[in-house]
């Protein structure tokens, strides 16, 4: 009885030393491959972020209004933003390699299927971003057109926009990394259609006048000669 | 035929063959039109009027470029000639009628640049450019514009005219005080549908690479009045008479956004004229200087005020981005006084107008942008005016428009140095 249980104890640590000895190394492995990655990514780093500065990337981003999002967003600028995106992106790609060296097989299935997911979640962030900027853009741009127009809520006008398009942009988003494909489907079918549907309403009850004097402009041409602000050229 | 064209294909091949057929000429007169069958027939009558009665030895090219009209502009045009228009022959065989245009909608600057083209081609040595639109021509405005050209040796004719106190009034608190202080010239109309050039500015324009810039587009004739200024051209004013008031205020944001925006870009294309400090020169004017009339018409100074008073705090977010965060608190102070307190300064509105053209050159936001942020403090401005104009005779106006003038000039070197380096926007 007594034998039986050293022997046990003799087999468990035989095993647990067997273990050690062949995970050890991989750990090692795995710790150089996340350090040499770290190292390779901060260069990469340094080299995008020249590059980028060179490019003017700031200036265009800022023209675009992309930088007035970030800083909204506490973001730092276009330049650092994409640097350190780049860095982390390598950084964990190198960690993620380093892990499968470890040979956990549940682990090595679960890292496989996230790196096959990366390429989507890139384009989903991509999509994300140009949304933002279109969003941006084409409110400002509303916003503009409406003030400049002096008609009535433009802060109404460019914020609906600005809903609606960062709206698509979200769904074509979460559709690209394949999240609830149909549930996001039908969501922003609902959503945009009540969103039209009450602007429509709200149109055909608050702004009937406004409808008829356009309609009337544009096909009998009957617009009274106004002398309401003098000519500027 | 060798000349600026060759590279150029905007042309139609009909456009060039009518062209060659007629050879050189002395004179050309360019007739702009887009869907002005209305107006089209008086402007054709005065021009062939004052061309036979004042140059009638000369051999003439009348060219009519139409951007796309619907209305039956050309009919109309055909109708109105009794020199040959239909034919494309005048009776004397020394005029000759020439036409082009385009079934969709020509940027105005290919317009300008056709007739540039046609002068240069025929080797006319002066040539006027008439908008088809204008609703009193006479022939004496059109010997006006040609004459400084043909027999005094001008390379550039501006228009004058005798119009009402309230018109213009972008001309005259922006267009004409920035270029006088920043060109030396004091161009009073510098964003005109009529002037005139020489065969010799012609070549040189053609020959610039800024043609198909989107800056150009808007303000073509501004262009070419900056680009003969800038370049040692001779520049004269002549009084063209009364320009009659727009009949109606339909594209006023539009008028201002091309104008606003044509005169920051050609500010850029020419920086390294006038960053060196131009001294200020006179102009000289053939015929009265111009005059202001004041027939009481009706203005909505109310409506006027309002637009400022939202337009500021509705963009409030914007226009932090352009102007620095003095000059943007002392506007929103402004915003807040009422209709009668209310005083636009000159040295305000100078440093707003400097600080939009550093905006535009450092391109802080979109320009498309910046510049449509410009229009409700143009209002502002406007307001202001008439309410401190309503009573005031043309000799106070001069006088005011003078302060304006030297406000521009005293701030000038504050304009430099945002121009130079990036300034800084409140947010």
């Amino acid at each position: 009885m007594k034998e039986m249980i050293v022997h046990a104890f003799q087999q468990a640590h035989e095993n647990f030393a067997r273990m050690l000895a062949e995970f050890l190394p991989r750990l090692l492995v795995m710790l150089i491959i996340i350090a040499i990655g770290w190292l390779f990514a901060y260069v990469l780093k340094f080299l995008v972020r020249a590059i980028l500065r060179i490019s003017r990337v700031d200036k265009v981003s800022e023209q675009a209004g992309a930088s007035r999002l970030l800083r909204k967003a506490e973001l730092p600028a276009m330049t650092e933003l994409l640097s350190r995106a780049i860095f982390w992106i390598v950084w964990l790609g190198f960690i993620m390699v380093g892990i499968s060296v470890l040979g956990i097989v549940s682990l090595q299935q679960q890292i496989a299927s996230l790196i096959g997911l990366l390429p989507q979640i890139f384009v989903a962030f991509l999509i994300l971003f140009v949304g933002m900027l279109a969003a941006n853009f084409f409110s400002r741009a509303a916003l503009l057109a409406v003030v400049n127009a002096g008609l009535p809520s433009p802060k109404v006008f460019s914020e609906t926009i600005r809903v609606v398009i960062v709206l698509l942009t979200v769904s074509m988003a979460l559709e690209q990394v394949g999240l609830g494909r149909e549930t996001i489907l039908i969501a922003f079918s609902i959503v945009f259609g009540a969103l039209m549907l009450g602007l429509a309403i709200a149109f055909g009850f608050g702004g009937r006048h406004l409808a008829r004097r356009i309609l009337e402009k544009r096909f009998l041409g009957n617009e009274k000669h106004r002398d309401d602000e003098p000519s500027p050229l | 035929m060798e000349r600026q064209v060759s590279e150029d294909s905007f042309l139609s091949d009909d456009f060039l063959r009518q062209l060659i057929s007629v050879g050189n000429v002395d004179l050309l007169v360019g007739i702009l039109s887009r869907n002005d069958s209305s107006t089209i027939g008086k402007v054709v009558s005065a021009a062939e009027e004052a061309l036979l009665r004042k140059f009638p030895r000369e051999r003439i090219a009348l060219v009519h470029v139409d951007g796309g009209s619907k209305d039956g502009t050309s009919e109309a045009l055909k109708e109105a000639s009794t020199l040959g228009a239909s034919s494309g022959m005048g009776s004397l065989r020394t005029l000759r009628w020439i036409s082009t245009g385009s079934d969709n909608s020509w940027q105005p600057a290919n317009m300008v640049r056709t007739v540039l083209t046609a002068a240069d081609l025929l080797h006319a040595k002066g040539c006027a450019v008439l908008a088809a639109s204008t609703e009193n021509p006479t022939p004496s405005s059109v010997e006006s514009l040609l004459h400084p050209v043909y027999r005094e040796d001008y390379d550039f004719v501006a228009p004058l005219y005798s119009r009402h106190k309230y018109d213009g009034l972008l001309t005259r608190n922006f267009l004409y005080p920035l270029c006088r202080a920043l060109y030396g010239k004091p161009v009073r109309e510098l964003r005109a549908s009529e002037f005139a050039f020489s065969g010799r500015l012609a070549g040189y324009c053609l020959s610039r690479g800024e043609w198909q810039n989107e800056g150009l587009q808007g303000g073509a004739e501004m262009w070419l009045a900056i680009t003969a200024m800038s370049n040692g051209f001779r520049c004269v004013q002549s009084y063209l008479g009364e320009k009659p008031r727009a009949k109606s205020n339909a594209g006023v944001v539009d008028a201002i956004r091309h104008a606003v925006n044509g005169l920051f870009w050609c500010l850029e294309s020419t920086e390294s004229y006038w960053l060196k400090g131009a001294a200020p020169d006179s102009l000289p004017t053939i015929g009265p200087e111009h005059k202001l009339t004041s027939e009481s018409i009706r203005v909505e100074r109310k409506r006027i005020f309002q637009m400022y008073k939202s337009g500021v705090a509705e963009l409030s977010q914007i226009l932090s981005g352009i102007l620095n965060q003095e000059t943007h608190a002392e506007l929103n102070r402004l915003a807040d006084a009422g209709e009668e307190e209310f005083r636009f300064s000159n040295a305000l509105w100078v440093r707003i107008v400097y600080e939009f053209a550093a905006a535009y050159h450092h391109s802080v936001i979109n320009r498309s942008h910046l510049v449509q942020a410009f229009v409700p403090i143009y209002r502002g401005r406007v307001y202001s005016f008439l309410t401190q104009h309503r009573s005031a005779g043309s000799d106070a106006m001069e006088a005011d428009l003078e302060n304006l003038c030297q406000e521009f000039d005293r701030q000038r070197n504050f304009f430099f140095e945002r121009w130079r380096t990036k300034g800084q926007g409140a947010s």
